[in-house]
């Protein structure tokens, strides 16, 4: 469910990109210093646009600090220098999101895929405990949201709108505590939501074919009751619905992106909501096969987010 | 809230133009317009950012007629001719336009009205339920889809805004906020008509290409046609 959040690269400055890809590494070495070498693993790009907009609303900027990457021993690169807020507490999300995650698909799967995920569970679940020490509101966030997705599946006539509630809830709440400004954090809250509603959305939207196939449940598939196989008419028409609902969607999260203060990095995080979002979103529906996802990351010569 | 700098505000440098300032607050103003947030739980909070931006404008012009004039005392009077809101009808809408001096129809939903305006939408929304489903008429589908907007919950929204149109045509309220979900749906932001972010970054799918310029040809042929006309003889 991760990946949509992205900038769109073609529009961005030289520099901005340069600043994009800092702020990505500095969450890399974030995980790395606090969750241990393998948890940057599931590092994604979904949390460096958490991060950037959480180092936007913050007062003060730690400055750039150039390192090696042991990935790419040969080029310097920029990250940011260490700080005590946004950085960790975001890079907490992400082991937290990915812990649930894990958790949720054992319950999800059986046979050979259920025992892999359960080889992986004690790798995420160290990285989790640690980061519900530091913070513990996540571990509470992501267990409800397992909790209430699998309930709200269960029941005969969740619609769309219930079927997000979950994972636009967790979000909501991760993204509140970006900031410690009372009437921030209401705006955090919204936007949260709807960014938690989109992302699900767009993910079930992605995952109709895989869904059909393998009977996991689909809140689109369940709204035009389809039966397999899926016709193509039969998608466009889902196609035609899911973009309407992930357009007002965005339109309502950048209304309320747009009340909040930015300090920094206002054009890459318009970039993100205003282009890479519309550019995730053709992405989706022009990729007949989700087995042909282009390989090749976003940060060219880097290695696509979940892979060493 | 504490005082901020007039010319941070409204985003523009401190030797600004007239031309510069007023470009600058005439963005703003349609960013925060209230349509854009009318129904939306931050609509307050939208409300406060323009006031914030017209107090911005205000002092930024009154510094830039002392800077013409060159004396401290002359601004006193004089700028308010130029220095004209770009709407006087923003910043002061909110509220207004939505949930104020709707006296007919029934008093239960009145006291809905007032609900959901206060931010009480778990109770707004047990009173809404209470009612039988065969008095459900077209304000109770606005009330409700209204809750759902705000809480988020943006398919049922669309379809009670829907249903309320469909029942009560003419209404201007139910109408606006349908149109605004279709506007939305279809990749605007905002409010349909507010001009928000047409204009700016220009990048993306909205650049005039060689496509363009054929379709714009091809409709413009379509319509001499239709007039008995023709503007590309071949087609």
């Amino acid at each position: 469910m991760f990946g949509y959040i992205r900038p769109c690269i073609g529009q961005l400055r030289v520099y901005e990109y340069e600043t994009y890809r800092a702020v990505y590494c500095s969450i890399c070495h974030t995980l790395k210093e606090k969750f241990g070498a393998l948890s940057t693993l599931s590092l994604n790009y979904d949390f460096t646009f958490a991060a950037l907009l959480g180092l936007a609303l913050q007062e003060d900027f730690p400055g750039y600090e150039p390192f090696t990457c042991i990935a790419h021993p040969f080029h310097k690169r920029q990250r940011l220098k260490m700080e005590e807020n946004t950085l960790p507490y975001v890079s907490g999300c992400v082991v937290s999101m990915v812990h649930a995650k894990v958790a949720d698909n054992i319950a999800d799967s059986s046979g050979l895929k259920s025992v892999l995920y359960r080889m992986t569970l004690p790798l995420t679940a160290h990285a989790g405990k640690k980061a519900g020490d530091c913070f513990p509101a996540l571990p509470v966030l992501c267990s409800d949201m397992g909790k209430e997705q699998t309930a709200v599946e269960k029941l005969p006539d969740a619609g769309l709108d219930a079927a997000a509630e979950p994972s636009a809830k967790a979000l909501a709440g991760m993204m509140e505590a970006l900031s410690k400004d009372p009437m921030e954090q209401r705006i955090l809250n919204r936007f949260g939501y709807l960014l938690g509603r989109w992302i699900y959305l767009i993910d079930a939207l992605d995952d109709l074919e895989d869904d059909l196939k393998e009977g996991g449940f689909n809140p689109f598939l369940r709204k035009f009751s389809v039966t397999a196989p899926l016709s193509e008419e039969k998608r466009m028409e889902i196609q035609q619905y899911g973009r309407e609902m992930l357009n007002i969607t965005g339109a309502e999260m950048a209304a309320a992106y747009e009340l909040l203060e930015l300090k920094r990095f206002k054009n890459i995080l318009d970039n993100i909501i205003y282009l890479g979002m519309k550019e995730s979103m053709e992405r989706v529906f022009t990729r007949r096969n989700k087995k042909k996802k282009e390989s090749a990351g976003l940060l060219e010569e880097d290695a696509p987010a979940g892979e060493p | 809230m504490s005082e901020k700098d007039p010319y941070q505000v409204l985003g523009v440098a401190r030797d600004a133009t007239e031309e510069q300032v007023k470009a600058a607050y005439r963005d703003l103003a349609k960013k925060y317009h209230p349509d854009n947030y009318a129904d939306s739980p931050l609509a307050d909070v939208a409300n406060e950012k323009m006031q914030e931006v017209n107090a911005a404008y205000d002092a930024v012009l009154k510094d830039l007629k002392n800077r013409k004039s060159g004396s401290q005392s002359s601004y006193q009077g004089g700028y308010s001719q130029n220095g004209q809101r770009y709407n006087q009808g923003y910043g002061q809408g909110y509220g207004q336009s939505g949930y104020g001096g709707y006296g007919y129809g029934n008093s239960q939903y009145g006291d809905i009205r007032r609900m959901i305006q206060q931010n009480r939408l778990v109770e707004a929304e047990e009173l809404l339920d209470g009612s039988p489903a065969n008095a459900r008429d077209a304000e109770w589908h606005f009330l409700k889809g209204t809750i759902c907007y705000q809480r988020g919950w943006l398919d049922d929204a669309r379809n009670h805004f829907n249903a309320a149109c469909q029942m009560s045509p003419n209404n201007p309220e139910y109408r606006a906020a349908l149109n605004r979900m279709s506007w939305q749906s279809q990749g605007g932001y905002g409010a349909p008509g507010t001009g928000y972010r047409q204009t700016s970054y220009g990048g993306g799918r909205h650049q005039m290409d060689a496509c363009d310029c054929c379709n714009t040809l091809i409709c413009a042929d379509c319509c001499c046609e239709c007039m008995g006309g023709d503007l590309i003889s071949c087609c």
